[in-house]
């Protein structure tokens, strides 16, 4: 650890780059949604588990200085696909340190790669730039009830073919209660530049609507051919990466959805699941 | 000399001859879908409303045309016992139009509203009710919606890529147990599609029925509008020597054209691709439909086209029936002289079977049971109705 600061505190002097320095716990719990309870695993802020994984928003140029304490009975890593992918595992019980240095700005996504924590929601982003937009985070995510039972048993750690997801949401919010979620619920003004980051945390593809608006993709890490264009429905494919920009020009309220209606469900019924709103004022 | 200059430049600048297009469109609930395999299905949608107060609902509903510029009002009409709307998809209308009960307003049976909203971007664009859109898409209640660059309505879009011939594909898929069972349906997460539609149709239907096949030839422009309104995802494989190339996605343009070899379409994405084929040719575009959760292929539609003058002309059957419903005879026109007329129930039963004698023939259809039947001659068929 004091090698690694040390080693930090050269590159920030030389870079005059800014190292925010942060503690991660990766916890696992279970996740109420109505009647189903999940197994869940995510990357929190505290060692108390709370069903959303944290978010970062770093500063063109920052980088980060993770210290990550895994509070779980199971092995993990800490990958960040191009950045960090080797040298990463954190042992059941242990700690580790990361040093993120962004290579520009963008969504990065930061997830555990082994079967147990990739499966069970431990997934998240972290932001870098756009200091001077509106920034919401749209972690999407689907879990099948008794498949989490049987990947916390260790009965698997694979998704099977006749896959069949009952709870569908992002940052592990379902509809209405989703609208409550201040990390994604867009509340903002006619003419605001709002960006989007958005992670496909789960093991299918969704794909989105956005009612009233277009927006410009300005990131997808997969379909990278889909840089700069201007759509209102679009896929976000399982392990996609992508960064949105919202420039309403009309005030009102409008929904976002995934336009695989069967995401718009919770436990099957209809409305649920992936479902918000945008309210844009005047 | 300035004001009148501002004058004239702010007249020109406007669209040219935009203009206010108003349609009526009803929606209906209760009536009837042929399927591939000739099942019959419920199915419920809308129906553009004729100056003469009729209406038919279809699945998918008719494609609305509108053109750059215009003033769209849509006054539709519920004639349904239960609430329905429109939204529509992608054209950025203001939340009062937008067809989301929750944010503008449901049409409560035998209702009315009138949408209203400017056509300001040329392209392709999407329908649907927006009432329990998961029972109500799946019952068949969407449709697609053209925008035409105007006044130079064989151009894509201002300044873009011209063409001479057009076809709409709208991929759509059915869960046969909600369609035969709308009253308690889902668990919705575990919906099943069995059937797999271009445009309501599939398997043989996509080639007996003629309408839904391309016929293009060397020099010509062919623009498909492609849309996707179900629940899986569908990709297009398209023959190299067609020249596949994707101008413009959800009503934009695209920074650059991008070659359209293979092209994915997600649930409520619309897709603008040319086709430029070079050489005479006949082959199918192959539409493939994959199952949203698992990603594993469910089906295969295909769509000819043909691009050989001599087998397009030999090939193409006429066949026109009328009246269409019928309470008794009905008139055949077809230049299938010499050919087999075959009518089945909606079992695949054949109850009729003739050799097409003339290009016009009458059959006697007083003592058939009211209901639906299927019309085929050489390679087409179509749908008669018994009242």
């Amino acid at each position: 650890m004091k090698y690694i600061a040390f080693l930090i505190l050269v590159i920030s002097l030389q870079s005059r780059a800014t190292v925010i320095l942060d503690t991660l716990y990766i916890n696992s719990g279970t996740l109420t949604v109505v009647d189903y309870t999940l197994q869940t695993c995510v990357f929190n802020d505290s060692a108390f588990f709370k069903k959303q994984n944290k978010v970062f928003h770093l500063n063109s140029g920052d980088q980060l200085l993770l210290h990550i304490i895994n509070n779980d009975s199971q092995e993990h890593t800490f990958t960040i696909d191009g950045l960090i992918t080797s040298g990463n595992t954190i042992p059941a019980g242990g700690a580790s340190d990361f040093f993120v240095n962004p290579t520009s700005n963008g969504v990065y996504r930061f997830y555990s790669d082994k079967p147990y924590g990739r499966l069970l929601g431990a997934s998240s982003m972290i932001l870098v730039g756009y200091e001077t937009y509106d920034r919401y985070y749209w972690n999407l995510f689907e879990q099948q009830d008794t498949l989490t039972d049987e990947i916390d048993l260790g009965m698997t750690n694979s998704i099977p073919l006749n896959y069949t997801p009952d709870i569908f949401s992002i940052n592990m919010r379902v509809a209405p209660d989703l609208m409550m979620d201040t990390l994604s619920f867009i509340n903002e003004n006619v003419g605001d530049s709002i960006v989007i980051a958005v992670v496909n945390s789960g093991n299918m593809d969704h794909n989105f609507h956005f009612h009233g608006y277009h927006v410009t993709i300005l990131q997808a890490n997969t379909k990278t051919y889909m840089t700069n264009w201007v759509k209102d429905s679009f896929p976000v494919v399982a392990g996609e990466v992508m960064l949105l920009l919202l420039v309403p020009d009309q005030d009102g309220m409008y929904m976002m959805h995934n336009h695989n209606l069967i995401t718009i469900t919770t436990n099957g019924v209809y409305p649920g699941g992936m479902m918000s709103m945008i309210n844009i004022m005047p | 000399m300035r004001k009148l200059l501002i004058f004239i430049f702010s007249f020109s600048s406007l669209p040219m001859l935009a203009q206010i297009n108003s349609i009526k469109l009803a929606a209906e609930m209760g009536q009837t879908h042929i399927l591939d395999d000739f099942t019959s299905v419920q199915m419920w949608g809308y129906g553009i409303i004729k100056p003469s107060g009729a209406y038919s609902a279809s699945l998918p509903g008719p494609v609305l045309e509108f053109n750059l510029g215009d003033t769209v009002e849509i006054h539709f009409y519920n004639y349904s016992p239960e609430d329905h709307t429109i939204h529509l998809h992608g054209l950025d209308v203001s939340q009062a139009e937008d067809g989301v009960p929750m944010t503008s307003v449901a049409v409560d049976p035998n209702d009315s509203i009138v949408y209203n909203f400017v056509a300001n971007n040329a392209g392709t664009f999407l329908y649907h009710c927006h009432v329990l859109t998961t029972l109500h898409l799946t019952m068949g209640m969407y449709g697609v919606i053209v925008v035409k660059n105007f006044p130079e309505q064989n151009l894509m879009y201002p300044g873009g890529p011209s063409f001479n011939k057009e076809h709409v594909f709208l991929t759509s898929d059915m869960d046969l147990s909600i369609n035969t069972n709308p009253l308690s349906p889902g668990p919705f997460n575990l919906l099943v599609m069995d059937y797999f539609m271009v445009n309501g149709l599939s398997g043989n239907q996509l080639y007996t029925d003629g309408e839904h096949q391309i016929t293009a030839y060397p020099g010509d422009s062919v623009l498909l509008r492609l849309g996707s309104m179900g629940y899986s995802s569908t990709r297009y494989i398209f023959p190299a020597e067609v020249n596949a190339i994707c101008y413009a996605s959800d009503g934009r343009t695209l920074p650059a054209p991008i070659d359209a070899d293979t092209l994915i379409i997600y649930p409520g994405e619309r897709y603008d691709v040319l086709l430029t084929p070079t050489a005479i040719t006949d082959v199918d575009i192959q539409v493939e439909y994959y199952e949203s959760r698992n990603n594993q292929l469910q089906h295969i539609n295909y769509i000819n086209l043909n691009a050989d003058v001599q087998i397009a002309a030999q090939n193409k059957t006429e066949l026109e029936i009328f009246p269409n419903p019928s309470i008794g005879v009905i008139t055949v026109v077809s230049n299938a002289i010499g050919e087999q007329l075959i009518i089945t129930d909606i079992t695949g039963q054949i109850i009729y079977r003739t050799i097409i004698n003339s290009d016009s023939q009458q059959i006697d259809f007083s003592n058939y049971a009211n209901g639906i039947y299927i019309l085929t001659c050489g390679n087409r068929s179509k749908k008669i109705i018994k009242r």
